[in-house]
């Protein structure tokens, strides 16, 4: 019995340090595209996965393809902070290992908002996600609705 | 090694020279296809300086040119991509003390959504730090690898594999691989059978990983091979051995708090002296109290059977507290001050030798 409480306790200390997980993330003040990847509506938690390359693929077969504002940019940080509840260095050093570990593969960042929307639009089952400050005028077949 | 006799007398390669010139090369190339096939060429390293035996006689003081590693990935199209890693070290034996050596040269096809194929050389995907660390100092928690990686752990592995990740709520993984023996070399392996390696993991939350795996390598004769990693094989013994190894691994890397244990027990059969059991336990510990700044321990503990004929039998246990900076997402500096105690007698015995030591080293990825 007492194993079990250590056991327990444990676990919740874990979730404890870990708490920005379990209260959910926001992606308001995103604009997310993408292209051709099966759905025109996503959940918060799957466009997170999306950004987190949980899946080579979307359900339609086409390859993922992260896309994300280039790290120097404005967009970047609120764009990490939402999407991975990280810092810009954090991404850089999480996106860094997942290729070198060989399990996914490498993000394509941007400079800008408008050079992101024209590789989307011309890249079967990418995604990008910006925030779109100066109100580029986004491609309606690149739009997602994101379900929280 | 070439001479160019006709337009530079005064230039030859060597195999260092060859491997810079042929990166070069595929630095040029990869420009060229970039669009195309997202090919990137990465680079890791580390400098290291050590102060060994600090209370000791013999204590001594030096830098170290860690390796250099040419990691380069690229698509060659959306289900099949490659991913080599080659590095550059220390070697006495050659004439420019330094000679190049090919860590991972891997073909991957995503053949069905989270499940891929893979064939060529890779690390064998037996606990949570060969899978996840390979050669790239800077993802390192502490300064080393722990210690069974020089004595019990199949570091590399020429072959194929089934992988799969991230499957179902659990974030279930599973790695499935026949490969060449640890008796091999990377262009034969005499043996009929292959060694097989199965291993799952989960990963229930963000940041956290568990896994365990079995690893099995019957040995017609037992020599030193290119897959091992055991830097110290044991060349006296060269008769037929089994060498089984079970592994557990536990990680977790959250946003101040991090742990990773790798748990081994090997089994090694041989006709001559029977079986020999090996334990080895490495534990670290982290708190990340800033962003960029950890402090940590580890623990590093290895005990081998007197009966040991696979590899040197020599107990290890290590102590140490540490600190890391992570400056930049792709440098780190850590100092690690550790008390290292090992020999072939049992451990805290007054045989052994007991030395102290402080490290510090610099790694960089870009």
């Amino acid at each position: 019995m007492d194993f079990n409480r250590y056991i327990v306790l444990f676990l919740f200390s874990v979730l404890s340090l870990n708490a920005d997980l379990l209260c959910g993330q926001q992606l308001s003040g995103l604009t997310i595209i993408g292209n051709n990847i099966g759905t025109k509506t996503l959940s918060e938690q799957a466009v997170i996965d999306a950004f987190k390359a949980k899946n080579n693929f979307w359900s339609n077969g086409k390859a993922l393809a992260v896309c994300l504002p280039e790290t120097k940019t404005t967009d970047a940080t609120p764009v990490c902070l939402k999407l991975y509840s990280k810092t810009v260095s954090e991404v850089q050093k999480f996106w860094l290992s997942q290729v070198f570990q060989g399990r996914s593969r490498a993000p394509h960042f941007f400079e800008t908002d408008q050079e992101m929307i024209d590789f989307v639009e011309k890249t079967p089952g990418a995604i990008g996600a910006f925030v779109n400050e100066k109100n580029i005028p986004v491609p309606t077949e690149l739009k997602l609705q994101i379900n929280p | 090694m070439i001479y160019f006799k006709r337009s530079n007398p005064f230039i030859h390669l060597n195999n260092i020279d060859f491997a810079i010139v042929g990166l070069i090369f595929l630095m040029f190339s990869s420009g060229i296809s970039a669009q195309q096939r997202n090919t990137q060429l990465k680079v890791y390293g580390h400098f290291q300086y050590a102060f060994d035996d600090l209370r000791g006689e013999n204590s001594d003081s030096y830098f170290t040119l860690g390796e250099q590693d040419f990691f380069v990935t690229s698509n060659l199209s959306d289900r099949i991509s490659f991913l080599g890693e080659t590095v550059v070290r220390y070697d006495n034996s050659t004439s420019s003390k330094f000679s190049p050596s090919i860590e991972r040269a891997q073909l991957k096809f995503d053949y069905y959504k989270n499940h891929s194929f893979i064939v060529g050389k890779m690390h064998t995907p037996v606990n949570y730090w060969n899978d996840v660390y390979h050669h790239g100092r800077l993802f390192y928690p502490t300064i080393d690898r722990p210690s069974s990686f020089s004595y019990l752990i199949p570091i590399h592995s020429l072959g194929f594999r089934m992988q799969g990740q991230n499957l179902g709520k659990l974030n279930f993984g599973y790695d499935l691989s026949a490969t060449n023996s640890i008796s091999s070399t990377d262009i034969f392996d005499s043996a009929l059978n292959k060694s097989v390696t199965a291993a799952v993991h989960i990963k229930p939350m963000e940041g956290m990983r568990v896994g365990a795996s079995y690893y099995n390598d019957y040995m017609s004769a037992n020599k030193p091979g290119a897959h091992a990693g055991h830097g110290s094989g044991n060349s006296g013994y060269t008769g037929a051995l089994n060498y089984e190894l079970t592994c557990f691994s536990f990680a977790y890397f959250g946003k101040h708090f991090e742990v990773l244990s790798e748990s081994v027990y090997n089994r090694n059969k041989t006709d001559s002296l029977g079986i020999s059991e090996n334990y080895s336990q490495f534990l670290y510990a982290g708190w990340r109290f800033k962003e960029k700044h950890v402090g940590y321990g580890v623990f590093d503990y290895m005990d081998m059977s007197e009966k040991e004929l696979h590899t040197t039998p020599i107990n290890v246990i290590k102590l140490g507290l540490g600190y890391k900076f992570d400056f930049l997402y792709n440098c780190t500096m850590k100092v690690q001050l550790e008390r290292l105690e090992s020999g072939d007698d049992h451990l805290f015995h007054n045989h052994n030798r007991i030395s102290y030591d402080i490290r510090f080293q610099l790694a960089y990825g870009f």
